[in-house]
């Protein structure tokens, strides 16, 4: 895959290939008053979710903010009176172009949105609010990604025939009309919004219970026109024509300007679009918004962890370490700079269930583990505080 | 910088498929595609009618790009191009010849050539009161295809012959010049 950097490189050589959006990208269009958005933060990989200290702080402003959650994501006739200005997913997750803004570029992705996810829409399942949000995180993500995907298929058209495709194509959409006599019949590309749904519960699929699978298909059937008949493009027959579609209706214009065939329903336009390659979906930055406090939630309510930077061993852990054989004294030197970078996926690292004080099992050699808890309000340092094999440490 | 094209011109429009089946079953006399059109008849009454129609959509829609979001679907204008380009099928996809439903072996069949026991097939009382004070009437056997049933391709901006697609790129356009301040 070519880095996206490259194309952009490239693009900027194409006459209105590239724009510079005004609009704060990590701004959530939708927030109260002036007040300055939280900066957002870099995720790579796959982020774990820590809700062990959940804590609604202002109730009267979280009930507000569900119903108007509701409202967006629904898309419901109010939303757009309460300043409202993006439906179904992209109320809670969104896309910002590398066409619009080479510095900021990426999918960006409020912690309030996965509270609210959850509340509205996950919580019936039978699973742990962390699992629920992990869950919330790859719905809103997959789905972001695919606009991702529909972006990279713009650039490499672009580059070939030297057009700004996608900026005329969202000019369009924003008001900018060639003629007074025609008048928009949709606020976004429906199909697009369709099939970026579908990809997401085609790639649920894969790996949640059918029970998980119901409940983000109630989550789609809720949302506005488009978004919703996503559920009806999951097959890959009708994900295909929905992908193709989406690719038509970017490509009409310049189709016709250079004489290319876009219709011919024999061309399998899924495979312009970078979805099933990882290296592809890493190259699309991700960023979290800790933005909890604008939903009357407490700050830490909800982490994200990514990796433990930070790491007191405590004197009981101390002297469990030293009884320990050295490979495993070793490994345990090796996982500590590992976590540095990036935490293993459960249950590899995973939260010990009903733990109190909330503790984390890191699995080392030879089925030992090492415990370590989070740390403590206003201090940045996790605690290592056991480490022994899986019957010393109570596993079994 | 031009791109060494001349600008083409394009249609702008819509598909639209007027059904009796449909008016009958909503009061409206159109609809924007077979898939949303209501039915009334039995499909295996009306199969041999709906499978031309659906080849007829198909050239349609085949020979036109959505043009979003207006709704709208555009094509190029009537002229050498695709006429050149479709030949290589053939003549499967006559597509400036698609709003003639010859091809489709609709044009000028009566629906029992087609449909055998239609008349049967039809709801009693074979009238009834629709929208406005008109009286619908159910076609009989004896009644033209395109009577009753009859896709189209609708032109949404005029002149209908074509409108340069620069109008449509605007500024994006390779051959956009910015026109001087002075003069």
């Amino acid at each position: 895959m070519i880095p996206v950097d490259d194309l952009i490189s490239e693009l900027g050589l194409i006459r209105n290939a590239l724009g510079e959006e005004t609009v704060e990208p990590s701004r959530r269009p939708r927030r109260r008053g002036p007040r300055e958005s939280p900066a957002p933060e870099r995720v790579r990989g796959d982020p774990i979710f820590d809700s062990g200290q959940w804590d609604v702080t202002d109730p009267d402003l979280w009930e507000e903010e569900k119903q108007r959650g509701r409202r967006a994501v629904e898309g419901d006739g109010s939303a757009g009176q309460s300043g409202i200005s993006r439906a179904g997913i992209e109320a809670l997750a969104w896309y910002v172009s590398f066409h619009d803004d080479r510095r900021a570029w990426g999918v960006y992705i409020p912690l309030s949105s996965l509270a609210l996810m959850d509340e509205l829409y996950l919580s019936n399942l039978r699973i742990g609010r962390d699992r629920r949000l992990n869950l919330a995180w790859s719905a809103l993500l997959i789905h972001e990604q695919m606009h991702f995907a529909v972006d990279y298929a713009c650039a490499w058209f672009e580059l070939v025939l030297r057009a700004p495709i996608r900026r005329e194509f969202m000019a369009r959409f924003k008001g900018q009309l060639p003629f007074g006599g025609l008048t928009p019949s949709e606020a976004y590309l429906e199909i697009e919004e369709a099939a970026a749904n579908a990809h997401m519960l085609r790639q649920l699929a894969r790996k949640e219970s059918r029970q998980v699978m119901r409940t983000i298909e109630g989550f789609i059937e809720r949302q506005p026109p488009g978004y919703k008949e996503g559920l009806r493009a999951t097959s890959d027959a009708s994900f295909a024509e929905a992908t193709a579609e989406t690719l038509r209706s970017y490509f009409a214009l310049w189709a016709i300007e250079h004489r290319l065939d876009f219709g011919n329903p024999k061309t399998d336009w899924l495979r312009l679009l970078p979805l099933d390659d990882e290296s592809a979906s890493s190259e699309c930055p991700v960023y979290v918004i800790n933005d909890l406090d604008e939903i009357g939630m407490a700050a830490g309510s909800l982490r994200l962890i990514q990796c433990i930077s930070e790491i007191v061993e405590t004197a009981d852990f101390e002297k469990q370490f030293r009884r320990q054989d050295a490979k495993v004294r070793s490994d345990w030197d090796r996982k500590k700079e590992e976590i540095k970078i990036r935490l293993p996926s459960p249950p590899r690292f995973e939260k010990l269930k009903d733990s109190k004080p909330p503790t984390w099992s890191l699995r080392l050699r030879a089925g030992h583990r090492a415990h370590l808890r989070p740390p403590d309000p206003g201090t940045t340092a996790w605690r290592a505080v056991a480490i022994g094999n899986h019957k010393e440490m109570g596993h079994g | 910088m031009g791109n060494g094209f001349p600008a083409p011109e394009v249609e702008v429009g819509r598909i639209v498929f007027r059904s009796w089946e449909h008016e009958w079953q909503t009061g409206d006399k159109e609809t924007f595609s077979l898939a949303s059109a209501k039915k009334l008849l039995p499909s295996e009454i009306t199969r041999p009618i709906y499978e031309a129609l659906e080849r007829w959509e198909r050239d349609l829609l085949r020979s036109s790009l959505p043009y979003p979001p207006f709704g709208l679907r555009i094509r190029r204008a009537k002229s050498e191009w695709l006429d050149l380009v479709l030949s290589e099928y053939n003549g499967e996809l006559l597509c400036y010849g698609l709003e003639n439903a010859t091809k489709y072996g609709l044009e000028g069949r009566s629906i029992g050539e087609l449909c055998p026991n239609w008349d049967a097939a039809l709801p009693e009382p074979r009238s009834k009161q629709g929208r406005f004070g008109i009286t619908l009437h159910a076609p009989l056997a004896g009644s033209n295809v395109t009577w009753a049933y009859e896709l189209e391709w609708r032109p949404a901006v005029f002149p209908e012959q074509g409108v340069n697609i620069d109008d449509l790129l605007r500024h994006f356009s390779p051959r956009y010049r910015e026109r001087p301040i002075f003069g």
